[in-house]
């Protein structure tokens, strides 16, 4: 991200304004089908009044009154929904243009399941919904960024496991085994001695990592593969990044070193959403797109960014 | 009767479980610190692996001082934990870091020595076992900690006190670190 805010905003204007032109359109044609939904609306139980005269029993006019109606009315909202994800695909593909040219947005698409599940920094659910995979390269360092939404399927309500964005960041780093850093919920509900005790016995085979750093250590909870290994990744220098890094986002943050990859997960942070009834403003409309991205550069700038984290300890 | 017998019971059944249960935390802590020295040792022999390669790359050198290589090969053939006791090894486990230094220097110094092809690798390995010792340093003081406390605490001091186990001291390692194995190219 090379370019000033300036400098990206006069870049994507014409397109932006297209874009609005547009939507425009298309909202004017949705006010047709808004009006042909009406006169089905209408037309439905004219045909169940007049059905006898037409021949047809009632209650099969019934049936296809409401079949006519309900199928206009889901063509209606799919339309609107596919136009929404076209919009905001245009829109960010032409943020991301004038951003950096290497960079991809694809509105659609996430971090793919598989790259991520075996790490173990989601404990089980059921359903996955993402979008807004951004991929691209900031200061040499590869990353990878989507919205996630993750559910527990309950036999009365769904359960939240995770709503947020989950980045991926390449470091190069040949460290083995596997080290995951959550907020540390234990020590503050049940205090340090009986927080530790209850975290002493590990999490999905990983064992506890207490590290030497108290703010750290008041902050996040360590798992690692053994207390090597999570030290190796957890380097006096990383401690301190993260804690900067929580301190200034002031949000839940888990991460995941495996070999050469952070995964870093970050809570109520959503993505931009289009909606077809407003308005593209170019600003708000850069702006709103452009926060989580800052979000991750500035992350990358502090765990990894001028420093590579494999050659600090 | 059977009440006072059934409670001295449970008296000397809770007195059971406690004692097994701080024996088996001392126990653990103390092979925890066991389990980081091995750790620890293990780094340190792939340091020691890393010195005479060095000195072969140097040794391609004609100014070099042949001095080097040999306090090099007497301070690797010293002896165990066991056998020289912590203060001991400490000091030669950091002469022995210094002499890395001393190596990367020459290296750093000599535009022909900086261009060998084996050289590079060297350079990686040696980044990647200090880090490897860093944390492994940082793994036993945290265990040597735990063991200290374990030795001075109730009542696990008991079993301290039974066993004739003494305090440990924390390793105060040199650790290089990877600024001045960098190479300008």
């Amino acid at each position: 991200m090379g370019r000033t805010r300036s400098e990206i905003l006069e870049r994507i204007r014409p397109d932006l304004v297209r874009l609005e032109e547009q939507r425009i359109e298309v909202r004017r044609r949705r006010k047709k089908t808004d009006q042909t939904i009406v006169f089905i609306a209408f037309a439905a139980p004219t045909i169940v009044l007049f059905s006898t005269s037409l021949g047809l029993s009632p209650l099969l006019a019934i049936w296809v009154a409401l079949l006519i109606f309900f199928r206009a009315l889901f063509y209606l909202l799919r339309d609107n929904a596919a136009v929404e994800l076209q919009i905001q695909q245009v829109l960010g593909t032409c943020i991301m243009r004038a951003c950096d040219k290497d960079w991809r947005y694809q509105a659609h698409k996430y971090i793919p399941e598989h790259q991520f599940k075996h790490v173990g920094l989601f404990p089980y659910f059921d359903r996955l919904v993402g979008e807004g995979l951004t991929t691209g390269e900031y200061e040499k360092t590869p990353f990878a960024f989507s919205f996630m939404r993750l559910d527990r399927i309950g036999s009365k309500d769904d359960i939240g496991i995770f709503k947020g964005l989950l980045l991926r960041i390449e470091t190069g780093s040949n460290i083995d085994g596997k080290t995951l850093v959550f907020p540390d919920k234990a020590q503050r509900m049940l205090g340090t001695r009986w927080g530790k005790k209850l975290q002493g016995y590990g999490y999905k085979g990983l064992e506890l990592i207490y590290l030497e750093d108290p703010i750290f250590e008041k902050i996040f909870v360590v798992y690692s593969t053994d207390q090597i290994n999570g030290r190796m990744n957890l380097t006096p220098q990383m401690m301190d990044r993260l804690v900067q890094l929580k301190k200034s986002y002031s949000t839940m943050l888990s991460m995941a070193f495996t070999k050469g990859v952070i995964y870093i997960a970050i809570d109520r942070v959503l993505p931009f959403q289009s909606d077809l009834t407003m308005p593209i403003s170019v600003t708000d409309s850069y702006d709103q797109f452009t926060r989580p991205i800052e979000l991750v550069t500035s992350i990358i700038d502090q765990l990894v960014g001028r420093n590579n984290i494999q050659t600090k300890h | 009767m059977v009440t006072q017998v059934a409670l001295i019971a449970l008296i000397i059944l809770l007195l059971s479980l406690l004692i097994g249960a701080s024996y088996n935390s001392f126990i653990h802590r103390k092979n925890a610190l066991q389990y980081a020295y091995l750790g620890l040792e293990v780094q340190l022999q792939k340091r020691h692996e890393l010195l005479p390669k060095l000195a072969d790359v140097v040794q391609t050198s004609a100014q070099f001082e042949f001095r080097l290589i040999e306090e090099t090969n007497k301070l690797l053939s010293g002896g165990t934990l066991k056998e020289i006791g912590l203060p001991a090894l400490v000091e030669r486990e950091n002469k022995i870091a210094r002499s890395i230094l001393q190596f990367t220097r020459e290296i750093n110094g000599n535009a022909a020595l900086r261009q060998q092809k084996s050289f590079v690798h060297l350079q990686q390995s040696i980044t990647e076992v200090e880090a490897q010792i860093s944390a492994a340093r940082r793994a036993y003081n945290a265990a040597a900690m735990e063991y200290n406390n374990a030795i001075e605490m109730f009542p696990t001091t008991i079993f301290a006190t039974l066993s004739g186990v003494k305090r440990i001291d924390t390793m105060d390692l040199m650790v290089i670190e990877p600024d001045y194995i960098r190479f300008d190219q």
